[in-house]
């Protein structure tokens, strides 16, 4: 072999350059530039290609005042951040509280390019990027991205500032080809019946299949649409025709309101009672719905049957108005598995925000988190308050 | 199949001298020397009694791999190009690609060694190979095993989203 000994912290500026240029993805850009000093400064901090569409202006949304900008999406994705070693400086102790053999969950929105914001479970705050980068050496934790989800807002045309989001479409599922902007089909429920959906190009939204029953719940799953209603009935809805196909019939005795989410790869089915239930808007005080039990169903798509499930195995599911998604427990030190957490949260009246629902399958009632002592921002997600915190452990429901 | 009718009447080859940095000499086929653009830059100019060069750079080890990477593509452009004159169907291309694949997949050292001696010579078809080994070995790993694998010290605490 040759007598020297190679140094791949040195190679030439333009070696690097070109090797970075073969790398395909933005995070994977990210992790070369993480490596070494002259690593990172042979490429340059590649831009944030962003999805950013213009969509028609949701018709069946009420709007107060006057809407002068445009629709689009907003990308928020649960990261999780696992820390390699304590560190002991004074600086770091919050984050090291989360991490001390644990993992925070943080969420951080991509709402226009070069604009990222980091939520931290343990502060109040959006935190900019670059303050959030100062109190986190990179070197010391490992960050992967586990979920995405997305919401709709308007945008101010001249200023690109956010001037308002719409919470009461219940959830926003994007399926686009190649990650064009170009060509997608998004479908969401404007809670609490109705499916929707807009395509690249469509000059308005699309009210689907409103005879057939009220929808609740909308997820992509393997590739294609799935829209549950209160029955429990389940169609695959063609993104093109939006023809809709029955792959399940309603189930026993079904509960009001239902969430769909994927894990293991299979297709679940969360049937929820609530103790209220009305038609009004989310923000309704009066009939301001929290649910009390649950059943959880697995599709069958051969039988065209939800099958009920006894046990979710290591399997936490995460269940809210606009995401939800299934995280393994044995990621998340201190949690349990076969276990719901439900977040159910009032986003415009801030003294009743703080409603985090959690239980275990086996027990038929849904518990209440111990979180009177906490004020739960109204822009954070119970979620990411709920792990980040440690709270979802057995000893808390016990 | 002229050649082995009568194989007096071909020329003598011409041959280059190659001298590793390690005082070795390799005397290969002018057209294979040919493939390094730094050789055949001012090749011409060169006296044909001249024709040595003596790459301070590049170890005997890594410069037989060159060499034999070098051959290979010579004879197998010749091939696909014969395949293309009688029209017959040929898969050199992808048998080429093949064997690419497989000189290229050795340790980090040895890919190193490949990859500067291919920058030295300016090999232009050697260095994208070697180029794209590297980066599909960085694919898919944290920073952390992009710096074990390649033995790279961590050098600072970094920031990979700051500017410079």
């Amino acid at each position: 072999m040759a007598a020297h000994h190679p140094r791949w912290s040195e190679l030439p500026q333009e070696l690097l350059t070109n090797i970075a240029k073969k790398l395909e993805t933005r995070f994977q850009t990210l992790q070369f530039r993480a490596v070494c000093k002259s690593w990172r400064s042979s490429v340059l901090l590649p831009p944030l290609t962003l999805t950013q569409p213009k969509l028609p202006y949701p018709f069946f949304l009420k709007y107060e005042g006057n809407p002068t900008g445009f629709t689009t999406l907003k990308q928020f994705t649960y990261y999780t951040i696992r820390r390699r070693q304590l560190t002991h400086k004074p600086e770091l102790q919050h984050f090291a509280r989360i991490s001390s053999g644990k993992v925070g969950v943080i969420v951080f929105s991509e709402d226009k390019p070069n604009r990222m914001y980091f939520k931290d479970p343990l502060s109040e705050n959006w935190l900019s990027r670059k303050t959030y980068l100062k109190t986190l050496h990179l070197s010391e934790v490992e960050i992967s991205g586990f979920y995405k989800y997305y919401e709709l807002c308007t945008i101010d045309s001249s200023t690109g500032e956010e001037i308002t989001s719409f919470h009461d479409l219940r959830k926003l599922v994007l399926n686009s080809r190649n990650d064009s902007i170009h060509d997608f089909v998004i479908m969401a429920i404007h809670y609490p019946k109705t499916l929707v959906s807009v395509r690249s190009g469509d000059k308005m939204w699309t009210v689907i299949g409103n005879e057939k029953g009220e929808f609740r719940d909308v997820i992509l799953y393997k590739g294609r649409f799935y829209a549950v209603d209160r029955m429990g009935r389940t169609w695959i809805v063609d993104s093109r025709t939006f023809e809709m196909t029955l792959v399940a019939n309603s189930i026993k005795n079904a509960w009001q309101d239902k969430y769909l989410l994927e894990s293991n790869e299979k297709l679940f089915l969360v049937d929820v009672r609530l103790d209220r239930f009305c038609y009004h808007d989310l923000n309704c005080e009066d009939c301001f719905p929290l649910p009390k039990e649950c059943k959880v169903f697995m599709l069958d798509e051969k039988e065209k049957q939800w099958i009920k499930v006894k046990s979710l195995g290591d399997a936490m599911f995460l269940l809210s108005m606009d995401h939800s998604c299934s995280i393994s427990a044995l990621d998340f030190p201190g949690c349990r598995g076969n276990s719901i957490l439900f977040s159910e949260y009032n986003h415009q009246n801030n003294t009743e925000c703080g409603a985090v629902k959690w239980i275990a399958l086996t027990a038929d009632r849904i518990r209440d988190l111990v979180m009177s002592s906490y004020e739960i921002p109204n822009d954070i997600s119970p979620f990411q308050l709920a792990l980040g915190y440690g709270l979802v452990d057995g000893s808390n429901a016990a | 199949m002229k050649d082995s009718f009568n194989p007096s009447i071909e020329p003598p080859k011409k041959t280059v001298t190659l001298v590793s940095s390690d005082g070795y000499d390799f005397e290969v086929e002018e057209e294979v020397a040919l493939e390094s653009q730094v050789i055949k830059d001012g090749f011409e100019d060169k006296a044909v009694d001249d024709r040595e060069y003596l790459l301070f750079n590049v170890h005997s080890d890594t410069l037989e791999l060159i060499i034999k990477y070098c051959e290979k593509h010579v004879s197998s452009r010749k091939s696909i190009s014969a395949a293309a004159a009688s029209s017959s169907s040929s898969n050199g291309e992808e048998a080429l690609k093949e064997w690419d694949e497989h000189f290229i997949s050795v340790d980090t050292n040895t890919l190193y060694d490949i990859l500067m001696a291919a920058d030295y010579l300016n090999i232009k078809s050697l260095l994208d190979l070697a180029i794209q080994k590297v980066a599909d070995t960085i694919h898919g790993r944290s920073p952390e095993q992009i710096r074990k694998k390649f033995n790279i010290e961590n050098d600072s605490i970094i920031d990979p989203w700051a500017s410079e």
